[in-house]
């Protein structure tokens, strides 16, 4: 389940599509989620990102950065592979 | 065998019978106690912290019970202080039975700790609770089909209602120790029982899964079985096995295994957002409909902003009139009617347009659509060959240059940030959308938003073109990304007027005071030296010189090439370099303070008429003229300075060159002065060849 999670995330593809193709539900791919993240598999893109929150108040569409310190609601996430979630898949991805 | 040196645990030599409650967050664990011991509660801290303690006691089967609920947990493996100590109280305090509180609409998830404790070797009762929501949902369970697969007592509740507490409360002394439920792979099942064996604990099994997979021991365990631990997790990684992701891979399958055996019938309900996500994600409809949003974004901004741009240009006329019946020194009287009035205030009449289309986006965005087009765009940029996050500095780069290239430290690979810090100066900010609504307005009436919706459009082509390029030349790879969205919401007023003065307000206050330094240097230009007319002053002198680069694009005009070069600093100056050069040529007539009023007045009034006009013209008229009122002193100079094919020319040749001294230095803290340098060259080979290129084909075009 979770190294077929980890090929699937190499394509974007919102949530709701990716627990749709794995046969599972959003809450269920939230859990996968979070243990791909507490091994180190997969991050969110904007935690990682020392350089956030950087000039961006003249932005018209801070609002829409996950990187800007939202003013509104908090943004969506954007998760993607790590390094070792990449060195996973490119191993073989054996029982994918 | 070597014993763990267990804490004592909490509860020595207890009265009582213990039994903890164990589930995910939210499984209404609370409420099930409440509904099993009544009244008899009591709430405290768990020793050493502030998290919350909730113990009852009560009479079951004729036996005392001290029943102690532990903190949520979605695992046992902790990565917070409460899932860490809901573990080790389990490991410690060794309870006479575990009762697992599982939300029966959400099955799959809370079987993933289900599985975990099924190996630490105690009596266990599974409770599927929230049996009411999960019909809600859409679910039917067979509690017998969990039951005889695990091998424990499965008692389904809906403890709100207080159903199936009575039975629960009379199973609570059937706890058994569960079957084995996870086959791990041959290799790591093997380790992991050579590594149980040498551990002396009910809990072997789980404890012996948890060192190899490299977590941090919750028990004080002897050495010896540490370093058997890190031995046996070495031999393991040295034949290519992970052992954290397979421990979890096993779990998670097998959850998934017997939710499916155990959800008998589901019926999938849709939400208005999936059904508005059929069509907005869809994989062919999608791009046009998020095409058709922004399309939609500019025609409401030129529908209601272009009134109120007129009514600023009239109050410009009347203040530089009143300024002229002044009596001023003729130097004094031109800089405050021609640079202060005339350049700053033509800056400042872009306001109600930049106020619109924040507006426009503010909706946009808070109703969840921006969100889905920058899944749109992201798909889009992997059939591009751009890395899958790239999606987020080049849409920020509609916004602001600046940080979108700061935002490009979001991409690892460093091929990556360059292409994309080289594609972002070719996405239109705000500072140019002030250029184009003044042109596609004079020139363009009827056909204005059309005209800046194909300048954003091909800003985005001529970026993503790039990175393409430079990707390809270099030969990288595309990347990853999983974006959740949020649902479809019909945003307040109050939240996105809000939204959009603040912006407004922050392009003024930012943009102000370069803009009107700008501005009065330009205006000390063209009356230099002191005594000559505009025509022959230095400023007109240094930007003649650009007249044979720019004679192919159909630009010969002093003025607009003049305005060009500020426009390296900021383009927010182009407008107002153009309004002061133009403006200062023609004499501006004095009118008296009444007759200004009486103008003003009326100029107010038109406005407001045509606001209200531009209602029913967004909703049903497909044709809009941005200039239906009376054309102001500026619009009709550039009128008689161009040709409607060369002013697409310089459209395109401003959307394109160096955005800005700030994006440059952005790219030079970034990159380097060597890539900051390639930029700009590039930009301006780029833009001049786009623009001779839109001047051809225009003139064809409009030609025929």
């Amino acid at each position: 389940m979770l190294k077929l999670l980890l090929a699937k995330l190499r394509t974007p593809r919102t949530t709701a599509e990716l627990a749709r193709s794995l046969n599972v539900s959003e809450d269920t791919l939230a859990g996968m989620l979070h243990t791909l993240e507490r091994g180190g598999y997969v991050g969110r893109a904007y935690r990682e990102s020392p350089a956030c929150n950087v000039a961006c108040n003249a932005c018209s569409l801070k609002n829409l950065c996950p990187a800007a310190g939202a003013t509104a609601d908090e943004a969506p996430p954007v998760w993607r592979l790590t390094e070792l979630g990449e060195q996973v898949v490119e191993s073989g991805g054996q029982g994918l | 065998m070597f014993q763990s040196k267990a804490a004592p645990p909490a509860h020595e030599n207890p009265p009582e019978t213990l039994i903890v409650t164990v589930g995910n967050p939210n499984t209404g664990k609370t409420t099930l106690i409440n509904a099993l011991a009544g009244s008899d509660l009591k709430v405290g801290n768990w020793p050493g912290t502030t998290v919350d303690r909730l113990e009852a006691r009560l009479h079951a089967d004729g036996r005392e019970v001290h029943l102690v609920d532990l903190p949520g947990t979605y695992s046992l493996s902790p990565s917070t202080p409460e899932e860490a100590l809901t573990a080790q109280e389990l490991l410690r305090s060794q309870p006479a039975a575990v009762v697992d509180v599982v939300d029966a609409g959400n099955l799959e998830r809370n079987l993933h700790l289900t599985l975990e404790l099924t190996e630490l070797g105690l009596p266990l009762l599974v409770v599927l609770n929230l049996m009411d929501e999960a019909a809600g949902k859409g679910y039917r369970l067979d509690p017998e089909r969990l039951a005889a697969a695990l091998g424990v007592p499965v008692i389904p509740t809906s403890a709100s209602r207080g159903e199936g507490v009575a039975e629960l409360r009379a199973a609570l002394f059937s706890a058994s120790v569960p079957q084995p439920q996870v086959r791990y792979p041959g290799q790591l099942e093997e380790a992991a029982r050579r590594l149980a064996a040498l551990i002396d604990h009910p809990a072997r099994r789980w404890l012996a899964l948890a060192l190899l997979a490299g977590e941090k021991p919750l028990l004080e365990l002897p050495n010896e079985v540490l370093q058997a631990a890190a031995a046996e997790r070495a031999r393991l990684q040295e034949i290519g096995v992970d052992p954290y992701l397979e421990i979890e891979n096993a779990r998670y399958a097998r959850a998934h295994e017997l939710a499916r055996q155990v959800i008998v019938g589901a019926e999938k309900r849709l939400t208005l957002t999936d059904r508005i996500d059929r069509w907005v994600l869809h994989p062919l409809l999608g791009g046009p409909i998020f095409l058709l949003g922004m399309l939609l974004a500019f025609r409401f901004t030129f529908l209601f902003s272009a009134p109120w741009v007129g009514f600023i240009g009239d109050l410009q006329g009347v203040l530089a009139g009143w300024v002229q019946a002044l009596d001023l020194p003729p130097l004094l009287a031109s800089f405050l009617a021609d640079g202060l009035v005339g350049g700053v205030g033509t800056v400042l009449s872009f306001a109600p347009v930049l106020f619109t289309l924040y507006l426009a986006l503010a909706f946009l965005e808070t109703s969840g659509f921006l969100a889905r087009a920058a899944f749109i765009a992201d798909k889009m940029m992997l059939l591009a060959g751009l890395p899958g996050r790239a999606f987020i500095p080049l849409i920020l780069g509609f916004g602001c240059n600046v940080p979108a290239i700061y935002s490009t430290r979001i991409l690892n690979n460093p091929l990556d940030r360059l292409r994309v810090a080289l594609a972002v100066p070719f996405m239109s900010c705000s500072a140019r959308l002030t250029v184009f609504v003044l042109f596609s307005a004079v020139f363009f009436p009827a056909q204005a938003s059309l005209v800046v919706f194909g300048l954003y459009l091909l800003g985005m082509v001529i970026g993503l073109l790039t990175a393409w390029l430079v990707g390809r030349a270099a030969g990288a790879g595309a990347s990853s990304g999983l974006m959740e969205l949020p649902p479809y919401r019909m945003p307040t007023f109050r939240v996105i007027f809000k939204q959009a003065w603040a912006r407004t307000r922050s392009f003024l206050t930012g943009a102000g005071g370069f803009i009107t330094l700008a501005v009065v240097f330009v205006w000390a230009l063209l009356n230099l030296p002191p005594g000559t007319t505009m025509e022959s002053s230095y400023y007109a002198r240094a930007a003649g010189l650009l007249s044979p680069l720019f004679a192919p694009l159909g630009i010969a005009d002093w003025r607009l090439l003049g305005a060009l070069i500020p426009g390296f600093v900021a383009k927010e100056i182009v407008v107002g370099t153009l309004a002061v050069s133009y403006l200062g040529a023609a004499p501006t007539q004095a009118i008296g303070l009444v007759q200004g009023l009486e103008q003003l007045l009326s100029s107010l009034w038109a406005a407001l008429l045509a606001t209200l006009q531009a209602l029913p013209a967004f909703f049903g008229l497909p044709q809009f003229s941005a200039a239906a009122a009376a054309p102001t002193a500026l619009q009709s100079a550039l009128q008689s300075a161009l040709t409607p094919a060369a002013a697409l020319a310089y459209m395109a040749y401003t959307l394109l060159y160096t955005p800005c001294a700030a994006t440059v230095a952005a790219i030079r803290n970034e990159f380097g002065r060597r890539q900051a340098a390639i930029a700009v060259v590039y930009e301006l080979i780029v833009a001049w060849l786009v623009a001779w290129g839109v001047f051809h084909l225009a003139r064809l075009w409009l030609a025929g």
